[in-house]
Order: C-alpha cells, then structure tokens, then sequence
C-alpha cells in the first residue's frame, strides 16, 4: 500500500519502512548527540539498496542533522570557526579523493566489500569501547587511572611545524594537525556515507585536545561542508544520490529526533549507551557474517548503463 | 545476423495467403511511476497456418559483467570477472507446447529464443541466467500461450516493478512441422513519467544542480528540525 518507486535505486520500498529508519536514527541523534548515518547505510543495504545509492543518500540525510545540532551549538557560541576550517580544508581534499577512491573500487568491483570491511571494523571498534564502558558503569566498577601523564605534557605532535593559535578553543598546535585529522576523515566519509563524528570527536578531545564544550558544535559545523561535499559529488560523478530516499529518511528523522530528545532526559545516559552498543555491535557482527559465511550464489552481475 | 535469417525464413513462408501469424500487444507503453509497482501485458494474435506459437519478450540490450567471489583470508571477495557483451536485460518467454516438443535446435539458437534455465557451456553465463531469474529480469517458466478456437490465440505476462527502461520487443513465431513459417515483432516501450523520470533525467543529465538541490533539501529539513526543536 505505501509502496514508493526510488527513481534512483530503482527499486520499490516500504515508504513506511524507511521514514522508520530515519525515524530511528533520528532518535538515536536526539538522544546521544551522534548523526546516526553509520547505522543508515548498513540498514539500507540490508534493506536491498544497492550499498552506492546507500552510502552517497546517507551523507545527504547526514547534511539535514548536522545543519539541526549545528545551530543549537551556534547559538551558544560553542563552536571554533577556525579549527573547524582547517579540518573542513583537509576534509574537502580528503572527500574529494575519497570519491576517486570509491570510483576506482567500483571499477574494480570491489566497492561492496570495502564498504562492508570499513563498518564492521568501525562498528566493532566503537561497539566494542561503548560496551566496555557501559558495563563498567553499570556495574559500578572503578575506572582505571589515566598511565599517560598530565594533559600538559609535551609530545611529538606539538613540536610540528606551522603552530597557530586556536582562541575559541583556547590552544596553540600546528595546523598540520587539524588538516591532517579532517583529510582522514574525509575519505571515510566519502567511501563510507558517514558524517566521521565518532572519529572526529575523540580526535579532538584525545589529539588536538580541544576544550570538551566546543567539540560537538565544530565537529557538526565542518560534517555539514564534507558531507555536503561528498552529496555533490557522488551527484556529479556517480549519480547515486536518490532524493525521494533522502526525502523519506528525512521526514522520520525529524520527528525521531523529538522523539528522540525527550527520551534521552528520562533515560540514564549509561543504559542509553548499553543499548546503543548492543545496537552497533549488532550491526557490526551481521555485516562480518555476510563477508565470512559462503554466500548462496558465488557470481554477481553489473549491468553497464551505455553513457550518454 | 537474426534479423537475417528472418528475413530468409520469412521470404520462403509468406506468400501462400495472408500473413500466418498476426500479433499484437494490449500496451505498447509501460510507465515506471512513484507507486509502479509492476505491470500486466497481453500478447494476442491469430494464426493463420497451424503449427506452435512461441512468444518472447526481449528487454533492451547491455554489457554485463559478471564476478565470481573467492576466499581470501577467510573473506568472500570478488576475484575473476568476465564480461558479457549486449546481453538483453529483460527475457520472457511464452510457449503453446512445452519448449522440448516445439524445438528446433537449430532455430532456436539463431533466433536467440533462450529457453528459461538452460545450462550454457560458460559457467558465469550460466550463473549470470540464474541471477537473472532470480532478479526477475528473465523470466523462469513458460507462460501458457492459450488458444480460442484453432486461430486466435494469447499470452499474459506480468511484469516486476524492477523492469529496465528502454525499447523492449514483442515477438510472435509461428512453428509448422519444425520450421519457422511466420513471425511478427512489436515495439514495446518502457519508461519513466512524472517526477521520477524528471528526478532521473536531472540526476543523469545535470548532477550538479540536482546535487545542490538535494543539499539544500538536507539543509531546509534541518533548519525546519531545529525550528521544531526549540519549541519543546
């Protein structure tokens, strides 16, 4: 009955059941603060979407929720203009050879695997770290001391050329830093149709050792240009981007993030996470499942469009 | 080459009477819209010689490529790929008697009548077929051709919301005694209308707009989410 055609996709889904996945990673940004495109793109794959159109409409959506954090955090001034450039400099530069990357993997026809080994490594990474540290909440054990000295020692990095100062943050580092940080990110975002905040978050509190009340907000500033960027050019170059999916996957987010944002002030923040871990390891272990198990059918097909 | 060959054939068996086979389809245009969802299609003729009716309908041609996956370090990758060069994206097949009783081998293949699930001597081509099926883009049984009286004769297809764009053929054969004495190809038409064929059109054609009106889409939602937000 809500059969909606993906002009793009080519393929006929459940409208209903993708404005309920939007609907839940909706939820999950506006309880935890996280764009939820990570979960987005293995879901849609799981769904029958072809994992291109997948990951090129998720860094669509993933451009509506971070313009929505963004201004939250603007209109409290928690964001670092400036470090957020250089990041979004080397980002820009890292998406966009991120493109050539996935192009060339798609020739090679190996695209598919490469998108599903850079999740399940991803997802069980920080499956397995937000597991960790939920159970060690709930179950009252004690955290361990920090063994790597005091946040003002100097290390390698900070002897980097090209120091400048960062004043909404409050630091003084070598740009080479944020542009390298933003680079790596950015190819990610681009193979992988995530907006990189998992990454980038720890990065820069654990790296650049930025100020905990400014991460969120520059984080999300700099996420809207890449994936803003990666949109355009999986447009341009690849032509995967479907916009009646977006379209769907945007109207459930919105109202999950309501959802979502009220949710997460009646909830402990630890249980949250507890569910959130189980959720991505989940996710995780079902897309290293489909890599390792014999499949059913050894072959695959591409049909070549003629190019106009 | 098979349009040769028709040409031959068909010079040898018209001009007894009128035409020994007459088809025709009730849809020559099939429109791929939001809520496509597959379509139904009737082939319908008469004959006029006694004899098989076999109905195939080809979907337009493409490259294929195709990949066998291989265990590396425990993972299922793609390994060996051959590629299949204007291979019809779309095959359905109708038939008055089972295809083994109808055939002429020798026919058959020059005519590029592809009886569903036949093992080829390329295993990929093979796997390919199958895939196909499964996918829905070749068809896996016969369908019945049914007969009203001795001449008139139909066939009902029906069609997944999956079918490929572009010109597909209807074609009716005629079989008398194991040869071919009649044939008749109509043009089937199958495309998009409405918002998706623009939405398609302007992501093929013009991906830079199309691009930065997907984003600023992406940043009205969020604008409008956020809007939303602040009242709660």
């Amino acid at each position: 009955m809500f059969q909606v055609y993906l002009p793009i996709a080519e393929m006929s889904v459940h409208a209903l059941a993708i404005i309920l996945l939007g609907g839940a990673t909706g939820v999950l940004s506006g309880m935890l603060g996280v764009g939820g495109g990570f979960l987005t793109t293995p879901f849609l794959i799981f769904m029958g979407v072809p994992p291109t159109v997948s990951v090129a409409t998720s860094a669509n959506q993933i451009v509506a929720a971070s313009v929505s954090g963004f201004l939250n955090h603007w209109r409290r001034k928690a964001v670092d203009i400036k470090m957020g450039n250089y990041l979004l400099g080397g980002g820009l530069v890292g998406s966009t050879l991120g493109i050539q990357l996935f192009r060339y993997l798609e020739s090679l026809g190996q695209i598919d695997l490469v998108i599903s080994l850079s999740y399940v490594i991803m997802l069980g990474t920080i499956g397995g770290m937000m597991g960790w540290e939920s159970l060690r909440a709930l179950m009252g054990w004690k955290k361990p001391k920090p063994t790597s000295g005091d946040k003002d020692a100097t290390r390698w990095i900070d002897r980097w050329p090209m120091q400048s100062e960062f004043a909404a943050s409050g630091i003084t580092l070598s740009i080479l830093l944020p542009l390298g940080i933003g680079f790596i990110i950015g190819v990610m975002v681009s193979i992988m149709g995530v907006g990189g905040g998992f990454f980038m978050i720890p990065a820069m509190i654990y790296i650049l050792r930025m100020p905990a009340s400014v991460v969120v907000g520059t984080s999300l500033y700099q996420i809207i240009f890449i994936t803003a960027n990666v949109t355009l050019l999986h447009a341009v170059t690849t032509q995967t981007v479907d916009i009646m999916l977006a379209l769907l996957l945007l109207s459930g987010s919105v109202i999950g993030a309501q959802i979502g944002s009220r949710m997460g002030s009646r909830v402990s923040p630890d249980i949250l996470r507890a569910i959130m871990a189980a959720l991505v390891l989940t996710v995780a272990i079902r897309l290293a499942y489909d890599l390792f198990v014999t499949p059913d059918d050894l072959y695959s097909f591409t049909v070549e469009e003629p190019h106009a | 080459m098979r349009k040769w060959l028709l040409f031959l054939v068909m010079g040898f068996a018209m001009p007894a009477h009128a035409a020994p086979i007459i088809a025709d389809i009730s849809n020559h245009d099939i429109t791929i819209h939001t809520s496509f969802s597959g379509a139904n299609l009737m082939v319908f003729g008469a004959r006029n010689d006694p004899g098989d009716i076999v109905i195939v309908i080809r979907g337009p041609e493409r490259n294929i490529m195709v990949r066998k996956k291989e265990r590396v370090m425990g993972m299922w990758v793609n390994r060996f790929e051959e590629e299949f060069l204007g291979q019809p994206t779309f095959y359905r097949i109708a038939s008055s008697r089972a295809l083994e009783n109808v055939r002429q081998q020798r026919l058959f293949q020059p005519l590029a009548i592809l009886p569903p699930q036949e093992p080829t001597d390329n295993t990929f081509l093979t796997a390919l077929r199958k895939q196909l099926i499964e996918n829905r883009y070749y068809g896996g049984e016969v369908t019945p051709v049914e007969f009203m009286g001795s001449t008139l004769f139909k066939a009902e297809f029906t069609f997944p919301d999956n079918m490929p764009r572009g010109s597909y053929t209807a074609e009716a054969y005629l079989f008398t005694d194991g040869r071919l004495s009649g044939m008749q190809s109509t043009p089937i038409h199958v495309y998009k209308v409405g918002t998706d064929a623009a939405l398609y059109d302007a992501a093929q054609h013009h991906g830079f707009f199309y691009g930065l009106f997907s984003i600023l889409l992406a940043v009205g939602f969020g604008i409008g989410a956020n809007r939303l937000f602040k009242r709660f």
